[in-house]
């Protein structure tokens, strides 16, 4: 559980220096499109995320559903590393 | 010379100088670009105007120049009394519609601007019912997401009813990168660049026939909340999650396929310049002025823009490749390595490595306005749209925006390049696939 929250933590704090936004105003059930993420930061993100959890995520069977939020994307992550 | 100050320009202002020098060589006009408001009813002009004005005025850097600083590096001199050249700001009146409308704006566009120091113009169109306010920009001074955060810094500021003097001083200035990282940057560029001379040319559209002429003409292609609703979900579908912009290109890119090989241009592959904006923050006015962007190359081989799905594969891996590879952000660094170089020689130096063609065409979808207010002086905003000039070569352009849940397409393209049938056909396989 706590390994959980600091994959979310780590995605919180990616996405507000992506954003340039305070890690507090980002809500961790919050679409990532209305977070103000679009397909650059949504690529970049993917790699940050390959890069610090060494992860393939394309070949990890992930769905459309997992990128919904930081928290599901932040589960399925936990996941694939448990795997 | 008057008394002035210095802004130090980046590695990819110096770039934008050089497709603006580029363009003008070609065209006898620089790379400039238009934004427009359109308003439900009609807007107070004299009101309008004089607030322009005096806005305007605040601005000193709108007057300025791009020369050498002491470095040697180039620079925006920025004006310190206040310069005489004023902004044009004219009003106009139309009987007829949306046409009638969209050529007294280009008009504006294909006009160069009236001196050297002079970097912006307004235009108001309104035929009765509806106003366009259009500001034309020298994209020397603004990316378009610039040109849209200077219009919301106006907005703003009529609302209030304050004038704010907005001090250059606070503007971000470039990041500085030093010598070493410059050239590791410019070597994984080189990397990455290295497939691209191995398989062929670009492909484009001939100019040798049409060098000299400066009108460029514009198709607009407006979609409702219905449409746009739908473009959205097909593009989750088809693209995933969150990859509008992938769709879109891929979309552009087929139907661009489909005019070329009419033409039987079919021998090399297709190089798709595609601008990104490099701000992290869409509304972040420290970064109004000058250019923040970098480029994607996108590579296409015709068998493969035939089917839609082939597209959306290639660019989706081209695109993840690219960021993973950080080549958005090695060109900014590396372009820095460019700036001691006069313009005639990095003129120069990008048709030799392009092969004269830039790109097959120009692509970007500039995403949701930084100015998306609702109201403009007491009347409905409908709309905001670009209407950009386009480097020549390759002179031709297909642009997305997002304006309030509504997406726009603009094709842009220099007088001649296409024939009437073929942007009529362009026009009509978009807003096929899309809608």
């Amino acid at each position: 559980m706590k390994q959980k929250s600091n994959v979310e933590a780590l995605l919180v704090q990616e996405v507000a220096i992506m954003l340039n936004i305070p890690t507090s105003d980002i809500s961790v059930d919050k679409p990532l499109h209305e977070l103000g993420i679009d397909s650059l930061s949504f690529i970049e993100l993917l790699v940050i995320i390959e890069k610090n959890f060494n992860v393939n995520l394309s070949e990890s069977g992930i769905t459309a559903e997992d990128f919904q939020s930081i928290r599901k994307l932040a589960s399925h992550i936990e996941k694939i590393k448990q795997e | 010379m008057d008394s002035s100050t210095c802004y130090p320009l980046s590695g990819i202002d110096w770039i934008i100088h050089a497709f603006d020098h580029i363009t003008r060589q070609a065209t006898g006009i620089g790379n400039k670009s238009q934004v427009v408001l359109e308003i439900d009813g009609i807007l107070p002009i004299d009101e309008l105007t004089n607030h322009l004005r005096a806005f305007i005025k605040k601005h000193p850097i709108v007057h300025g120049f791009s020369a050498r600083g002491l470095n040697l590096k180039p620079c925006w001199r920025i004006p310190i009394r206040e310069y005489s050249g004023s902004v044009t700001c004219d009003a106009l009146h139309v009987d007829g519609g949306t046409e009638a409308i969209l050529s007294l704006l280009s008009d504006s566009l294909n006009k160069p601007f009236h001196s050297k120091r002079v970097h912006l113009a307004f235009r108001i169109v309104s035929n009765g019912s509806k106003s366009f306010l259009a500001m034309t920009f020298d994209h020397r001074l603004f990316d378009a997401r610039g040109a849209e955060l200077f219009l919301n810094l106006f907005h703003d500021e009529l609302c209030t009813g304050k004038l704010a003097s907005h001090d250059w001083q606070d503007f971000h200035l470039p990041h500085r990168f030093g010598l070493h990282e410059k050239v590791i940057a410019l070597w994984a560029l080189g990397g990455s660049l290295k497939p691209l001379a191995d398989i062929g040319s670009p492909i484009g559209f001939p100019i040798s026939g049409i060098r000299g002429n400066s009108r460029f003409v514009f198709k607009k292609i407006s979609f409702d909340e219905q449409q746009s609703f739908t473009i959205l979900s097909r593009s989750c579908d088809k693209a995933g999650y969150l990859m509008l912009m992938p769709y879109l290109l891929a979309v552009s890119t087929h139907c661009m396929h489909r005019i070329f090989e009419a033409r039987d241009l079919n021998k090399g592959y297709y190089l798709i310049p595609v601008t990104i904006d490099m701000r992290k923050s869409k509304t972040d006015r420290n970064n109004i002025f000058f250019n923040h962007t970098s480029f994607l190359l996108f590579h296409i081989q015709p068998n493969e823009a035939d089917s839609l799905e082939t597209l959306v594969a290639v660019i989706k891996r081209q695109f993840y490749k690219y960021i993973k590879s950080e080549f958005h952000q090695n060109l900014c660094k590396a372009s820095y390595l460019c700036q001691y170089m006069p313009l005639f020689m990095l003129d120069k130096m990008i048709n030799m490595w392009s092969r004269n063609k830039i790109g097959s065409f120009c692509f970007s979808y500039l995403g949701e306005s930084a100015c998306s207010e609702a109201r403009f002086m007491n009347c409905n905003v409908r709309n905001l749209f670009h209407m950009p000039r386009l480097p020549v070569p390759p002179g031709i352009g297909i642009f997305f925006n997002h304006f309030r849940n509504r997406i726009n397409t603009f094709i842009s393209c220099l007088d001649g390049i296409l024939s009437e049938e073929e942007m009529t056909r362009l026009t009509h396989d978009l807003t096929a696939l899309l809608s």
